[in-house]
């Protein structure tokens, strides 16, 4: 039974609450608590613990106000925007918890084409902002996760996109932010705070503090507005499911070795030609997309047979911004870089893929117009249930086949569920400055089993990673298990120290989303 | 057969929260004023309206987590079942919102009973066969001097009590445009009683399957080899509902969309020109519930001097008229609220009319546009053609 008891104060907070937000914003039924009790991550289905009061906001002021009546009451403040690719953060660890749900903040208050920005509230999506945007020659690149995101959680998620080789993190397209503190402050960022000088600016007056208040997983306040950058977007303003957008291709290099694979996202991503470019295995093209159901099954049972001849494959996407030559003058330098590389550009319409054994009327371009406005998130989920990213470093590209390995090790030694692992994919970031390597492991919300097995896993995974070969274990969106992770390292005790000194200069009576980033 | 909630509770509780089913598919999205896809999450705005949590109060009622309310009886009946968000989930998993949430009803009313409006309707059914408390005899009140029935037809149109009752319109349209085209075709009046929709919709099952038994006996008794259908609810109900508890129906059935769009294609009709502009809603009863999407735009772009103008969102992707699964009786703001969107969506179009294939979101449609004084005229399609066909 989960606990939908109140607290002794209740009536009296349920009350201020209501006065701020008005009556049809504010609910303790148990029917309205209960869905924020758990998400589909295994960290809220192992304990789920819903809020005692659920409260819709209209603007900064109110969430203001909410702030300062947590903090008189020391009631423990949860924010659900989308809730959508969160994985436990927006759900209560604490009862007795006011749940901000920031679904009535969904304006797009300023697109501004000239300076290539838009200025947004939390609940807008990246699909939200897509339609419009694009109807203006601009976009801001999809999220690796259901195009239902909000842009504003995903970035100060640090949430990844296909296209990090040519515009960075998401965190990297924010200028400015309107921040309400867990005190109920305001703090204004970029050239935002300083009057009416315009958003376009990002490293504000003094210190940039969106790097302060990116990564907390919503332990250092809310987000009432953010204003990021858009790129120019030449794809045109409808697309079309399962078709490539306007002016775009993508070319599927296919290799033997993993070194010349490696060689090539490092060539490609420094060559500055592709809009997207990421390793994955073919699997994920099928994975999940309801008609392939039978088709992804079969595979599932044959992956052992399967995984090394469809492992290597590069999708490298490019576009033709400035002109349709572009696209003819990139495709001749990735067609260089795989034969340099010896890879093979695949020709859909004169070679076969290996998953044509399975489905022969599969369409690779069906999930990799995903690049654009993703769908395949959830999707994946659907192959189990749930999933999670188990190991997701960010490493130098040369260690992802070290990192590969060291999966696959741990994997063999692990007594749980290898069989529902397939090989991870690489996304380089910045021109392959780096890279980001993503392991997922899928399991049934239903098994407390598989759930807990999960975390363990990832847990193993990534204390291996760090103590074999220095791999930063998770990447930026850190969470609170991570610090058992690293505990017997020194210098991430000294991390934890400063991180807790701004927590609590932050939050003193740490009531802002707690347990999420912080123990 | 229906599905078994018990049996069902996994594949609820693996519901990815992903959040598809709030706005229609981001593929085709065209704006952000017109994206959202869900009436009752959109109105209500809470996460327990939308699909989602829809899923998570069923599991907590499965596992005994939660006890029935005032607020989620709102929160299950206040709800179209218009299925926009089962077409979503359609794409990316297999949780089947619409399905598990009749479901649900048929749980709360074998639990709680029926709502009060819900209750007064299903009285009216079971002493007159129409929701609408009219007496059974007037049911033929509509039918215009000139048309007579052919006993021997081995086609007949089942009115509907919209039709019947409230819409009368669209039944002397249907006729008209029947007897047009030289359709040989019956009716099974007085034995046609309501299709069971209003009760299938709202949990109260039994009462549904008698009416049900009822008008398929009279089916078999007349002989009749097919149905046509004037109303989206009605067709739906036959083609999709008493399958699921009597297997395959033993005649056929057709909307008069797909009938005149068939009719259309194996004859050479002359049809009046319509010189206007025209924008269609699809029905969820017949778009997503019953998969006809292409038959009332076909009969549509038949028409001469036709300017057809979609909405942004159609086909699954449509925004329901709001009126369906007793929330007109029970809801009825809620319901012209929901109008009201449409309404605003079909203006955005320039359109001078909006029509659809259904008497219930008709009616829906022109209660509403009085409170918000639409421009737009609301035209039945079947009176659009009872008029080129002439």
């Amino acid at each position: 039974m989960i606990d939908l008891s109140l607290s002794d104060k209740h009536l009296e907070v349920y009350s201020k609450l209501e006065q701020i937000v008005g009556k049809e914003y504010i609910s303790d039924d148990p029917s309205i608590r209960i869905v924020h009790s758990r998400d589909q991550s295994p960290f809220a289905n192992l304990k789920p613990i819903p809020p005692e009061y659920v409260v819709l906001p209209e603007n900064t002021e109110q969430i203001q106000e909410i702030m300062k009546i947590s903090n008189e009451y020391k009631i423990p403040v949860v924010i659900q925007n989308t809730g959508v690719n969160a994985s436990g953060a927006c759900v209560p660890e604490e009862t007795g918890s006011i749940l901000m749900h920031l679904r009535r903040l969904n304006q797009i208050i300023e697109i501004d084409d000239l300076n290539m920005s838009a200025t947004i509230q939390p609940y807008v999506s990246y699909a939200d902002l897509q339609v419009e945007t694009m109807k203006k020659g601009l976009w801001l690149p999809s999220p690796a996760a259901p195009s239902t995101v909000g842009v504003i959680s995903n970035m100060l998620f640090c949430g990844m996109t296909w296209c990090m080789v040519k515009y960075g993190y998401e965190r990297r397209s924010i200028i400015c932010m309107t921040w309400v503190t867990p005190k109920g402050e305001i703090i204004k960022t970029g050239s935002s705070a300083v009057g009416n000088v315009g958003k376009f600016w990002w490293n504000g007056p003094g210190p940039d503090l969106k790097g302060i208040l990116t990564g907390a997983i919503g332990e250092l306040g809310i987000c009432t507005e953010m204003t990021v950058k858009l790129y120019p977007w030449v794809g045109g303003s409808q697309l079309k499911p399962g078709e490539l957008a306007e002016n775009t291709k993508i070319l599927t290099i296919s290799f033997r070795k993993g070194e010349r694979m490696i060689k090539a996202l490092q060539e490609l991503s420094r060559a500055n030609i592709a809009v997207a470019l990421t390793k994955m295995p073919l699997v994920w093209s099928i994975m999940g997309i309801p008609k392939y159901l039978e088709t992804s099954k079969k595979m599932w049972e044959k992956k052992e047979q399967i995984e090394p001849i469809m492992n290597y494959f590069v999708f490298v996407c490019i576009q033709g911004i400035t002109s349709e030559k572009q696209i003819e003058y990139c495709e001749k330098i990735v067609r260089q870089i795989a034969k340099e590389t010896r890879g093979m550009v695949i020709d859909p319409e004169t070679m076969s893929l290996p998953l044509d054994q399975f489905d022969p009327d599969f369409k690779p371009e069906e999930n990799l117009s995903e690049f654009f406005r993703a769908k395949i998130s959830p999707r994946i989920m659907r192959f189990k249930g749930g999933f999670m990213p188990a190991f997701f470093p960010q490493e130098p590209i040369e260690n992802a086949l070290k990192s590969a390995e060291l999966m696959e090790n741990t994997l063999k030694d692990s007594p749980i569920y290898p069989q529902d692992l397939f090989s991870s994919c690489v996304v380089p970031v910045d021109m392959g400055h780096f890279g980001l390597h993503e392991l997922d492991i899928f399991y049934d919300q239903n098994s407390p089993e598989e759930l807990k097995a999960c975390l363990d896993f990832a847990v193993k995974v990534q204390r291996l990673s760090q103590s074999e070969q220095d791999t930063w274990p998770p990447h930026s969106e850190w969470r609170s298990y991570h610090w058992d992770v690293v505990k017997d390292i020194p210098e991430f005790a000294i991390l934890k120290s400063k991180s807790e000194k701004i927590k609590n200069l932050f939050d003193p009576n740490r009531i802002m989303n707690p347990g999420k980033w912080l123990k | 057969m229906t599905i078994d909630l018990d049996e069902y509770y996994k594949i609820i509780r693996n519901c990815s929260k992903c959040a598809m089913c709030r706005n229609m598919s981001p593929w085709d999205m065209g704006s952000l004023e017109f994206k959202d896809i869900c009436p009752s999450g959109t109105r209500f705005l809470f996460e327990a309206y939308f699909a989602p949590g829809k899923m998570e109060i069923t599991r907590a009622l499965l596992d005994n987590d939660i006890q029935y309310s005032e607020r989620l009886e709102h929160i299950i009946f206040a709800c179209p079942l218009c299925g926009g968000c089962q077409a979503q989930c359609d794409e990316v998993n297999i949780i089947k919102p619409l399905d598990v949430l009749q479901e649900l009803r048929i749980k709360y009313v074998k639990a709680k009973g029926p709502l009060e409006a819900h209750a007064k309707f299903a009285e009216s059914l079971k002493e007159l066969h129409n929701p609408y408390n009219e007496p059974h005899e007037n049911r033929l009140n509509w039918l215009p001097k000139n048309i007579t029935f052919n006993e021997d037809a081995k086609i007949a149109y089942f009115v509907g009590c919209t039709s019947s009752y409230r819409r009368e319109e669209i039944a002397k349209a249907m006729v008209n445009v029947l007897d047009s085209l030289k359709v040989e075709f019956n009716i099974l009046h007085p034995s046609e009683w309501c299709c069971g929709s209003p009760l299938f919709m709202t949990g109260q099952i039994d009462a549904g399957i008698e009416l049900m038994k009822h008008n398929l006996e009279a089916i078999k008794e007349k002989g009749i080899e097919t149905l046509v259908f004037s109303c989206a609810g009605c067709y739906k109900t036959f083609k999709e509902t008493y399958p699921k508890y009597v297997g395959d129906l033993k005649f056929n059935v057709y909307h008069f969309t797909e009938f005149i769009a068939d009719y259309f294609k194996k004859n050479d009709i002359k049809l009046k020109s319509f010189p206007k502009s025209i924008t269609y809603h699809d029905p969820c009863h017949l778009g997503r519930h019953s998969k006809v999407y292409e038959a009332p735009r076909e009969v549509l772009k038949q028409i001469p001097g036709i300017k057809f103008i979609e909405m942004e969102r159609i086909k699954e992707n449509a925004w329901c008229c709001g009126a369906g699964a007793g929330v007109s009786s029970a809801y009825k703001d809620f319901a012209y609220w929901t109008a009201t969107q449409r309404l605003k969506e079909a203006e955005s179009t320039g359109a001078d009319i909006l029509t659809t294939s259904c008497p219930f979101c008709i009616t829906n449609f022109l209660e509403t546009s009085k409170i918000s004084k639409s421009s737009l005229e609301i035209i039945p399609l079947i009176k659009i053609l009872e008029e080129v066909i002439k």
